[in-house]
């Protein structure tokens, strides 16, 4: 039969293909794009720096409430970023400062995205009654200026590390719930997850290994930005004085206490200042990296 | 046993509409699948035509339970299939398995061609990874592929390739029955023979039967034992393949076919084109009497009054008041008898 013979060449043609490159899973890919943005990488450079100063740091730089030093020293061979009101060595406050910052940004997005990826997946698997009742609240929730909810929230809960980064994962999950719901919802129709159905595969295998992978690239974007934008709501709340408690080194604290004499000290502002920009820049930019290289579109 | 593996009963499945009327209060129904009724025996191969959303893909999920019919039943072996699914769905799914359309979107891409082939052995048999590696490998040999390829991801093969995959998902579990949803539709044309044969070569080794939805009636006369057509989401015609490429009765049938061209020149310059007038109706509002029958060029009084019944028997049947009498002319058939 004519069919027939053409049948074979194509089989033959469709076999000749069989033999591809070598094996390049997506996120190898996508590392590969990362590498090529010289922005992004320059983010990832400050992260990884700012992570070995948080790390060892402390270990290597003076007592951050050891009050011995002169007040207001300029920076000198002894304290690099001079002292402060208190006579604290500037450069041993904001190394402790960025530590804080880097555990409270990661903890706080770590418990934000946990509590929206629950919310989303559960609005845009069941869809419905569900759906509608969490979303009308994450509205609702998205309607409230951001630090007025902040600040009732300290108000509920007093001041300290603790609460600030209960306040900034109680805030910050709303995005990450919209976005994963809105995953949800487009993953849950395509063929994949009807032909994972169609094996048979049970309804949780399917949201585990089916739907949560991808609707994550999204997440890891906003995981990114999210650590940034959590350290910045903190200098934010420490600097209106509703975060963190007055001698423990916080960046927003050191600004705030540094405001009265920034004409006279400006390395008082100058320094803890420079800590908040380059710990939100890195993250930032390491966000927006990870956003070209996943290619993803809707965050 | 005796009796057709798989047998639908008038099976109707309705999706809520649109809104429609004041404030959206009430709904309009779409009626995808109208009273459709056919057997299918064990090992053979139905092919399924009509225009996109004429229901046949609604029907392929229908039977395969991943849409709940409105009305009417499919029964496996004499069984209905719903209760059997509800009774023990794995069961239910070693028994009736399905190809999709899109060799793109059906394999899922954050896993490995290994790991999508080695889940039906997990969900079924409970086997870990590492022990269905060695069933996995054969799958792949077995779709002409080879067992290197199962630490690929679906995105580093071809659309003839991922279709392979595709088919080698649905035999992991030794089915019955796979429904086929326009398997090679969306492959390239040098392609589709490929996987059409490896489709027949499957069914001659392992005699599972074939529902077999496709648009294009030459693919389906080259796999099919019969054919049945669907219009709107009515069987119009059903009989066995040579019946309904030489002597289709239903005008849609025939204007199916006048559709098709000829691959030789001097028979397509003679080929008579019937041309239907207008677009198919909306399912959310079909015409009355017969579906067809507002394109129909034979349609009179009757056609509009009354649904026509499916009269024949096994071999062949129609659903028409008006059934053209003369056999299939040569240049009206897609490929030369």
């Amino acid at each position: 039969m004519e069919l027939d013979v053409t049948a074979t060449e194509a089989d033959n043609l469709d076999r000749s293909l069989a033999e591809v490159g070598p094996s390049r899973s997506l996120l190898s890919d996508a590392w590969r794009r990362f590498r090529r943005n010289r922005l992004a990488m320059f983010g990832l450079v400050l992260v990884v720096f700012l992570i070995v100063v948080a790390l060892i740091g402390p270990s290597l730089v003076q007592d951050p409430l050891d009050t011995g030093g002169i007040s207001k020293e300029k920076p000198t061979n002894q304290h690099w970023m001079g002292t402060d009101s208190l006579g604290r060595d500037v450069m041993a406050r904001v190394v402790h400062g960025i530590r804080l910052s880097l555990f409270i940004g990661l903890i706080a997005t770590v418990a934000q995205t946990c509590l929206g990826m629950l919310v989303g997946s559960v609005a845009g698997w069941f869809r419905g009654w569900a759906d509608t009742v969490l979303m009308r609240f994450v509205d609702i929730m998205l309607g409230i200026p951001y630090l007025v909810l902040a600040l009732a929230m300290v108000a509920v809960m007093g001041k300290g590390v603790t609460a600030v980064i209960i306040t900034l994962g109680l805030t910050a999950w709303l995005q990450t719930a919209r976005t994963v719901r809105a995953g949800f919802l487009q993953v849950r129709e395509l063929e994949y997850v009807e032909a994972a159905r169609a094996v048979g595969v049970p309804t949780r295998r399917i949201i585990v290994r089916h739907v949560l992978p991808n609707v994550f690239q999204p997440v890891i974007v906003l995981i990114a930005i999210g650590i940034g934008v959590a350290i910045l709501s903190e200098a934010a709340l420490s600097y209106l004085g509703v975060g963190v408690k007055a001698p423990a080194p916080s960046l927003g604290l050191m600004i705030s206490e540094s405001q009265s004499s920034f004409t006279t000290s400006p390395h008082l502002l100058f320094f803890p200042g420079m800590g908040i920009v380059l710990t939100v820049l890195g993250f930032m930019l390491v966000g927006d990296g990870l956003r070209d290289a996943l290619d993803v579109k809707d965050v | 046993m005796s009796g057709p593996l798989l047998e639908a009963r008038n099976v109707v499945k309705e999706f809520p509409g649109p809104r429609q009327g004041f404030l959206g209060m009430s709904r309009a129904t779409v009626h995808a699948v109208n009273d459709v009724s056919f057997t299918l025996d064990r090992g053979e191969t139905l092919g399924v035509v009509g225009e996109s959303g004429c229901g046949k893909s609604t029907l392929g999920r229908v039977i395969m339970r991943l849409l709940p019919a409105t009305a009417g039943q499919v029964l496996l072996d004499g069984q209905d299939s719903a209760a059997l699914e509800r009774a023990d769905s794995r069961a239910f799914r070693r028994r009736v398995q399905m190809v999709f359309q899109d060799p793109y979107a059906s394999l899922n891409p954050r896993m490995t061609v290994g790991e999508i082939l080695a889940e039906p052995f997990l969900v079924h048999q409970g086997m870990k990874r590492s022990a269905s590696t060695a069933r996995v490998a054969e799958l792949l040999s077995i779709v002409g592929l080879s067992p290197e390829h199962a630490s690929r991801y679906p995105h580093e093969f071809s659309g003839g390739q991922r279709q392979r995959v595709g088919i080698a998902r649905a035999l992991a579990v030794e089915p019955d029955l796979i429904v086929l949803d326009e398997p090679v539709s969306a492959l390239d044309v040098s392609i589709q023979a490929g996987v059409v044969n490896l489709l027949r070569k499957l069914q001659g080794e392992r005699g599972m039967a074939y529902f077999f939805i496709a648009h294009d009636l030459s693919v389906v006369r080259h796999i099919s034992e019969r054919v049945a057509v669907m219009y709107l989401g009515r069987m119009v015609e059903i009989g066995t393949r040579d019946r309904i490429y030489r002597e289709a009765r239903h005008p849609y049938t025939r204007a199916l076919m006048s559709a098709v061209p000829i691959p030789d020149p001097t028979l397509e310059r003679q080929r008579q084109r019937i041309i239907l007038e207008g677009d198919v109706p909306s399912p959310i509002d079909p015409p009355s009497g017969c579906h067809f029958r507002t394109r129909c060029w034979r349609a009179t009084e009757i056609c509009a009054n009354e649904v026509p019944p499916m009269t024949g028997d096994a071999k062949h049947a129609f659903a028409c008041h008006h059934p053209v009498e003369t056999p299939v002319q040569l240049g009206e058939s897609p490929v030369p008898a």
